[in-house]
């Protein structure tokens, strides 16, 4: 009976580091984020700290600027993802068909994906400068009159903007629908084929659903990732002009360092955690049942 | 399945016409690094390629961006120390969930899918607020610490993968050779999950470069910030008139990590679809 006393031992010390990282730096703040979301707690002001309940809650629901942000979010969201996704799908296919020649566009494809996203907006502010920016620059040209829109300056535009520069990470995309469509047993097209379906019928009646994993999977992060747009809109607009970009992050980001309002920003905090977590969820319940527990 | 050559042929144009518009935006960088002020703001001529091509952005962004030595450096020891701390740890707790027996092992499992998916802006007020008062705000510590936790978990579940296609045998074998834990983990089970370290390696250090919202709340001033948040940094600094430094900056940066991506390829693709399919 010596062995699993000695197993136990070691199998807390082996766990031990990883425990007190997660333990420091998300169970108890996440704890302590939640204690401060029912408090008035301000970094200026903390000496009068008071419990408050709900009120933050509720005044993040009457806030028009939270509303602004949510709004904001949910149109980038709803102009990042389905276009992003579709096109990551469709490259992905067009990569598949290609062989050789296909991967090494993949390759390239890939290579925004190291670019951290603050770069990638410096790089778009110089691409979209208005009299200078290669965008204007080839419109105008293509057009033969002169095209000179200020992208990040008025309203219409800086949304386009910043959605724009945001569909330049989606290598990602594509090589999660390049894995998904390499594991589709080729015998699956063989037998469309037989049965005369076209390539439209195939890719209708074979490829989507057999990718039904893989597009859950890409469509998740990327609802994900668009409701946390953060650095994109920070860089290159700083939420403007006025308010046209300000995103959720953003307004928790500003309560928080610029106005201190702590309290305030974690329990908006908490919304959107609770969004994001909810839409997380059945991604997290299918790989808990991957990782057998 | 074997298309007509025709639409082999229109397909391969049209991802290739795709491609290059997709990588205009760096090409338009390399392009301005290299272009003559006059060039690059002339008001009517527009020519893509430069005229008369010039090295003296790259001569200037030493004495024109002063602090840009100052991001590499502290993104290179951040990078280094969070890949470190995240290898070391996530292969030791990867090993323990995979071949060792302890209560809690399956609660810390499902813990560690939890954190995964709570986004990491709720975590970031209180966190700030432990840095404020233990004085790690704009220290190089300050940001390796809830980094190597950030990045955490999806190291952990990569190795304990790794270790879980290790034969259970083979640590009886071990064992019965009278080799400890510790023995048996270094000697017998990390270097069979060699492979699976390079793809911890290469994840964290790609999401570690990348990082932004924290690195510009704790580390927000340029003595202790990366790159990834110093870059806005440079651009101000630059002014909005000067692009061609800028770009030499962004040239310098990107060509070496391209160039690495190059070789590492496979590994950081794979690496990146096990990672997004676990986490």
């Amino acid at each position: 009976m010596i062995r699993p006393v000695r197993q136990t031992l070691s199998g807390y010390l082996f766990a031990f580091p990883a425990l007190v990282f997660l333990v420091v730096f998300v169970a108890y703040p996440l704890a302590w984020s939640l204690w401060l979301s029912l408090t008035d707690y301000n970094l200026i002001w903390s000496s009068t700290t008071a419990f408050v309940g709900l009120e933050n809650y509720s005044r993040a629901l009457l806030d028009p600027l939270f509303r602004t942000a949510m709004w904001n979010t949910l149109l980038f969201t709803a102009l990042h993802v389905p276009v992003s996704a579709g096109l990551a799908l469709l490259l992905a296919v067009m990569i598949q068909a290609l062989g050789r020649f296909g991967r090494t566009c993949q390759t390239l494809l890939f290579i925004p994906v190291l670019i951290p996203e603050a770069m990638a907006a410096v790089i778009f502010i110089w691409m979209l400068s208005e009299r200078f920016g290669l965008v204007n620059r080839v419109v105008s040209a293509a057009a033969g009159a002169p095209f000179a829109v200020n992208w990040l300056g008025e309203v219409g535009w800086s949304m386009a903007a910043i959605v724009l520069t945001s569909y330049w990470g989606i290598g990602v995309s594509v090589v999660l629908f390049s894995a998904g469509l390499g594991n589709i047993p080729r015998v699956y097209y063989e037998a469309a084929a037989i049965d005369g379906a076209g390539p439209l019928r195939r890719f209708f009646h074979v490829t989507l659903p057999s990718l039904r994993h893989t597009t859950t999977v890409v469509l998740i992060l990327a609802l994900i990732a668009a409701l946390k747009v953060f650095a994109l809109p920070k860089v290159m607009t700083d939420g403007g002009p006025g308010t046209a970009t300000l995103t959720m992050y953003h307004w928790v980001f500003k309560n928080a360092f610029e106005y201190f309002d702590m309290g305030y920003a974690c329990a908006m905090a908490f919304i959107l955690g609770l969004m994001i977590m909810a839409i997380a969820a059945p991604r997290l319940l299918l790989s808990s049942r991957e990782q057998g527990t | 399945m074997i298309a007509a050559r025709w639409e082999r042929g229109t397909l391969g144009f049209l991802l290739a016409a795709f491609a290059l518009i997709y990588l205009s935006p760096m090409l338009w960088i390399g392009l301005t690094s290299i272009k003559p002020e006059s060039e690059i703001y002339a008001a009517r001529d527009f020519h893509f390629l430069p005229l008369g091509p010039t090295l003296e952005h790259y001569t200037h962004v030493y004495s024109q961006l002063g602090d840009f030595p100052v991001y590499c450096f502290n993104t290179i020891k951040i990078t280094l120390a969070t890949v470190a701390a995240v290898l070391l740890v996530s292969s030791l707790c990867g090993y323990a969930l995979a071949h060792l027996q302890f209560a809690g092992k399956r609660l810390m499992l499902g813990f560690l899918l939890f954190i995964m998916a709570v986004p990491w802006m709720m975590m970031l007020m209180p966190i700030y607020e432990m840095e404020v008062k233990l004085g790690l705000l704009n220290t190089l510590p300050g940001l390796i610490l809830p980094y190597a936790a950030m990045f955490l978990p999806v190291g952990i579940l990569i190795m304990r993968s790794a270790f879980l296609a290790i034969p259970a045998d083979l640590r009886q074998v071990a064992q019965m050779d009278g080799a400890g834990e510790l023995t048996i983990w270094w000697r017998v089970m990390l270097p069979i999950a060699q492979p699976s370290m390079v793809v911890v390696i290469l994840m964290t250090f790609l999401s570690c470069w990348k990082e932004y919202t924290y690195a510009v709340t704790l580390n927000s001033l340029p003595q202790s910030t990366t790159l990834a948040v110093g870059i806005t940094y440079l651009k101000d600094e630059a002014q909005s008139w000067a692009f061609g430094v800028l770009s030499a900056a962004i040239v310098i940066v990107a060509v070496p990590l391209i160039v690495v991506f190059l070789f590492l390829q496979r590994r950081i693709i794979g690496g990146l679809t096990e990672g997004a399919l676990k986490g």
